[in-house]
């Protein structure tokens, strides 16, 4: 009879994971709460349509991929235990984890990840319907196909570089969203994500703030921190303010600006993470003004970016001379960023065919005044990003074109921008991870709704370069080739690119084990812990 | 991890103090303070160009104060170069491998000839030879690089110490090329023989290069160079050096459409970094040959005991720190210090027993004095010392000072744990030191300070931080990049990213 009940017991605790939750057993304290700074809520909290770096940060907490990378860059496993990859690097057989449980959400029954859960991921996000930028990036793979209940198996057309850290991807479960086949933005799943991540959405609240719980089944063990929240801040002086007066224990970045203030202040440390990333301004090259490369390389000449970058940013950051951040492995070193040179930008006007037949400080072409629209989003309405647009708007008045600033709600702005290509040009910045892959942005395909070409550049020399960089397996090559585009870009200006600015996160002291994945941020966040004597 | 750095650094305040007090009563006061303030700001380059152009000219009397400087500008100048230096045969190392181990890619010609060129300079000959010989193989490259590849090859010999077999490679080369001409020369000065044909060499190849009027590349200045200053005539190389654009690789191959490789030439900073040491020292015995030498006679006795430890006199040190002792008017700090710097001689001279004497007494009984743990923190961090004791003192010690005053410290230690391949911690310690709100700018980061940090981050593979920083101090020294395309090299060869990107 005993030894019946023993056997029950076992039976029931291993068909019961939720009965005792899995401790990482590192002797760290579990417990704490962490609100951080965010600038703005994001759109959509799923890892296939959301397209902006808050959500990127959120979906790395929510969300697990088949392969992780680790901290010493190495690809390691997160839901595939194990992989295969054959001799001719085109198949991959990836063996999932079977004690990995999705977040509950909406339901109360405990569903394990599956193969299933994988192949659809793959599904939706490469249906024609899903706008995502993710359908583009994974073009490479021919097939996917379920071998088994845990075993699947990825075909690419062909091999390519680094193929294994690109299954990164985060998985969604079947049952998420409500349509089986594609992902909208309009679909309930985006709103409340389920996923397999060491924490899962408890709610978002009327404030935009995103409060996320530990997730007591995760697979790495239960994270340390209890309670993770996501506030949004349209502002940075008031989200340092929040930060200094303990209203926030973290910011993910910090206004160059003030760096030497928190710098200074005992109760933080600041933890420098290399993005790679840039500010630029991008011109609508539907507007047969700007489509002009004279004019647009005139607006480049126009401004002093390191006189803006001094003035406004302390000089924080590297006036850039492309498409590509300073630590990218892809930046152009021969490249030299354009000179501030107002003469040189009125000349080319005149060439452009431009003049101030009237002399009222405008100039015309074909009777019509160079006026032009630029939207800025209003969670960049910080002190600093006002000097830029409106010292912007001064520079190319001298060389007779009127500009008009208008912030725009996040959201609207996105509309603006992405969706209904509403503006003359834009102040905004790309983040990108360490494949610098810039061929959403500059791809002639990557023109339309919800994709990243919304300045609607197309070349067929870029593109014909684009698409050479990625058949290619020699890195090297593939070097060579971003450096041309590099070239290309800056001698096109289809963006001015600005600069890179400094990146630091400064984080409570009491936040123990913080390491900050320099794309991703929280990639290694169950590790955190805060010791019990200083948990809130 | 270089001792020199961190004993300077702490030295620098006092040698300071004593500058400033004199600049004030010198004559062309203006001028002088530009010059330090070049200092301060770390752009010695600049300071060097200013403070020449002013003793142009001057009397000799008024010279001492500049002399001094200049030594120092240009010491500092010798260790910037030299940490360059090891900063890029890490980096070479490791981006010419990942080039020779591709499979299934076209390769460059020239890959032998440089991985062969790196084995020379980091003393493995015998890696060397087979390198050499493949490309002397190669159909596709021309006369006059094999024969360059020749010239190497012997000198591998040399260096393995099979002189007969250099000889016969070195007589097969024929002598009507000025580069070969000068290349060969310079393989002379490098091995130190013959120094008398390999001046002659080079100024035939100068000769040729005037009647011919064809451009050279810039490498052929550099070895010239250094031809010079093994024969004395530092000025002139100088001269030489101060005309030469330093970012130039030595090899551009196109090796297919779209494909192509920059090879650069390894030697070139250690090379400066030897004859920036020699003007150093030079500039430092021309003010003590002057009237009004005498309140600068100790330190500059403590920074010629330094260059002679960097140009591995190791005899000429000793007897220069022992005459600073006998001395010594300064600072008693001065005296730990340059004690620590005597061990460290006689650690190379293979005396390792009376070298831990000290350096153990240093720490035990001066483990109150920062300055002088940093110095042997240093010390131990250049030569590979076991440090586990001295960690262990310190790993047990709470940092009670003021953190700004501690950062020549925690430089120090990040350095150590660094040589100890702890590059996580190391990279704790800098950040330290580092100057968050301008944290790649020279002005506000010891030069030095930010490669062995940047090293630190590239050991990490957090790739970008160390390109960030390279991409900063190359606006400056134009010479970092070769560090930073071999950095590109291996970031684009290792790179883990899926191909996202953001709005932000």
């Amino acid at each position: 009879m005993k030894k019946i009940v023993i056997v029950s017991l076992i039976l029931i605790l291993s068909l019961s994971p939720n009965i005792f939750a899995k401790d990482k057993g590192d002797g760290r304290p579990n417990g704490g709460t962490l609100s951080y700074g965010e600038f703005g809520r994001p759109a959509t909290l799923d890892p296939i349509t959301s397209n902006e770096m808050i959500a990127v940060r959120v979906v790395e907490l929510l969300f697990n991929g088949l392969v992780g990378i680790n901290a010493k860059q190495e690809v390691v496993p997160e839901l595939a235990e194990k992989w295969e990859i054959s001799t001719d690097n085109r198949t991959f057989i990836f063996y999932l984890r079977k004690d990995v449980l999705w977040h509950k959400g909406q339901s109360a029954e405990d569903r394990y990840l599956t193969a299933d859960d994988v192949i659809f991921t793959y599904n939706i996000m490469t249906h024609p319907k899903t706008i995502t930028a993710l359908k583009l990036r994974y073009e490479f793979i021919q097939e996917a196909k379920k071998i088994d209940s845990h075993t699947v198996q990825f075909v690419l057309k062909r091999p390519i570089l680094n193929a294994l850290a690109k299954f990164t991807f985060k998985i969604i479960p079947k049952h998420g969203p409500q349509n089986p086949e594609f992902l909208t933005r309009d679909d309930p799943f985006v709103q409340n994500p389920v996923g397999t991540g060491p924490y899962y959405l408890k709610t978002v609240t009327s404030d935009g703030e995103i409060v996320m719980l530990s997730n007591e089944n995760y697979f790495k063990g239960r994270p340390h921190i209890d309670k993770l929240i996501a506030k949004p801040f349209a502002d940075q002086n008031i989200m340092t303010q929040a930060l200094m007066f303990n209203a926030i224990d973290m910011m993910v970045l910090v206004n160059p600006r003030n760096i030497p203030e928190i710098e200074g202040d005992k109760r933080f440390i600041m933890y420098p993470y290399n993005a790679l990333s840039y500010s630029f301004f991008g011109y609508n090259l539907k507007n047969p003004f700007l489509a002009d490369k004279k004019v647009r390389k005139a607006f480049t000449y126009a401004i002093n970016r390191q006189e803006m970058l001094e003035s406004f940013f302390n000089g924080r950051g590297t006036i850039i001379s492309g498409p590509f951040a300073p630590g990218s492995w892809a930046y152009n070193l021969d490249i030299k960023p354009l000179p501030y040179d107002p003469a040189k930008a009125k000349e080319l006007l005149a060439e452009a065919g431009f003049k101030d037949s009237n002399s009222d400080g405008i100039v015309e072409k074909d009777g019509k005044p160079f006026a032009a629209v630029m939207k800025v989003p209003i969670e960049k309405e910080s002190e600093a990003v006002k000097r830029v647009v409106l010292a912007f708007q001064n520079y190319l008045k001298n060389i007779g074109v009127d500009v008009k600033v208008e912030f725009r709600e996040w959201q609207a702005w996105k509309e603006d921008v992405f969706a209904e290509g509403n503006f003359d040009i834009v102040f905004a910045s790309w983040v990108f991870d360490d494949s610098a892959d810039i061929s959403s942005l500059f791809h002639s395909g990557e023109i339309g709704q919800w994709k990243n070409n919304f300045s609607g550049y197309s070349n067929p020399d870029v593109d014909a370069l684009i698409a050479e960089s990625k058949l290619t397996l020699d890195f090297e090559k593939r070097r060579t080739i971003n450096q041309k585009l590099h070239a290309m870009l800056a001698d096109e200006n289809p963006y001015t690119f600005l600069w890179t600015l400094t990146n630091y996160a400064a984080v409570q002291k009491k936040v123990r084990k913080v390491e900050i994945h320099p794309y991703k941020f929280f990639s290694f966040a169950d590790e955190w812990f805060i010791p019990e004597a200083e948990q809130k | 991890m270089k001792a020199d750095k961190k004993i300077i650094t702490a030295l620098i305040i006092f040698a300071f103090i004593l500058l400033i007090l004199n600049i004030a009563s010198y004559a062309a006061e203006d001028s002088l303070k530009k010059v330090m303030e070049k200092y301060e700001t770390h752009r010695y380059n600049e300071g060097i160009s200013l403070l020449r152009k002013e003793i142009d000219g001057k009397q000799k009397d008024e010279l001492v104060l500049p002399y001094f400087i200049l030594g120092r500008l240009y010491l500092k100048e010798a260790e910037l170069y030299r940490t360059i230096y090891e900063s890029s045969l890490m980096t070479t190392n490791e981006y010419l491998n990942k080039l020779n181990n591709l499979k299934s890619v076209k390769k460059s010609r020239y890959l032998p000839y440089f991985l062969g060129l790196l084995y020379l300079e980091i003393n493995q000959p015998k890696k060397a030879v087979p390198l050499f010989q493949q490309l002397i193989n190669t159909g596709s490259v021309d006369k006059g690089f094999k024969e360059k590849a020749r010239l190497r090859l012997g000198a591998a010999y040399y260096i393995a110490g099979d002189k007969k077999k250099a000889e016969e490679q070195w007589t097969q080369v024929s002598a009507d090329d000025k580069d070969v001409i000068a290349e060969n020369g310079y393989i002379f000065a490098r091995l130190n023989i013959r120094l008398k044909d390999a001046i002659d060499m080079v100024q035939n190849a100068v000769n040729l290069s005037q009647k011919n009027g064809t451009k050279s590349h810039s490498k052929i200045y550099r070895e010239i160079a250094f031809v010079y200053y093994k024969n004395d005539m530092v000025d002139a190389a100088i001269e030489l050096l101060d005309k030469m654009p330093l970012d130039e690789p030595e090899v551009v191959d196109d090796i297919e459409r779209n494909k192509v490789l920059r090879f650069y030439d390894i030697s070139v900073m250690g090379d400066i970094s030897t004859i920036y040491y020699s003007a150093a020292s030079n500039y430092f015995n021309k003010a003590m040959n002057l009237r009004g030498r005498e309140k600068y006679e100790d330190l500059i006795r403590f920074y010629l005991s330094e260059i002679d430890y960097r140009l591995n006199m190791y005899d000429e040190a000793v007897r220069e720190i022992n005459t600073f002792l006998k001395s010594n008017k300064l600072d008693a700090r001065y005296n730990k210090r340059i004690r620590i710097l005597l061990a460290a001689c006689y650690y190379k001279k293979n005396n390792k027993k009376q070298a831990f004497e000290i350096w153990d007494e240093m720490v035990n009984k001066n483990f109150q004095d920062d300055s002088a743990v940093s110095a042997v923190m240093d010390t131990y961090a250049e030569l590979n010392v076991d440090a586990a004791s001295i960690l262990k003192l310190i790993e047990g010690q709470t940092v009670s000072k003021e953190e700004k005053k501690m950062k020549p410290y925690y430089n120090s230690l990040g350095g150590l744990y660094y040589s100890r391949k702890d590059y996580e911690k190391s990279v704790q310690a800098f950040e330290l030191v580092r100057d968050k709100a301008n944290k790649n700018k020279l002005e506000a980061n010891d030069p030095v300070f930010l490669i062995r940090l940047a090293n630190s981050y590239y050991r990490l593979k957090k790739y970008s931080e160390a390109l960030e920083i390279f991409f900063e101090m190359g606006k400056s020294y134009p010479v970092v990049r070769q560090v930073q395309d071999a950095i590109q090299g291996v970031y684009s060869a290792d790179e883990k990213g899926s191909g996202d990107v953001r709005i932000y």
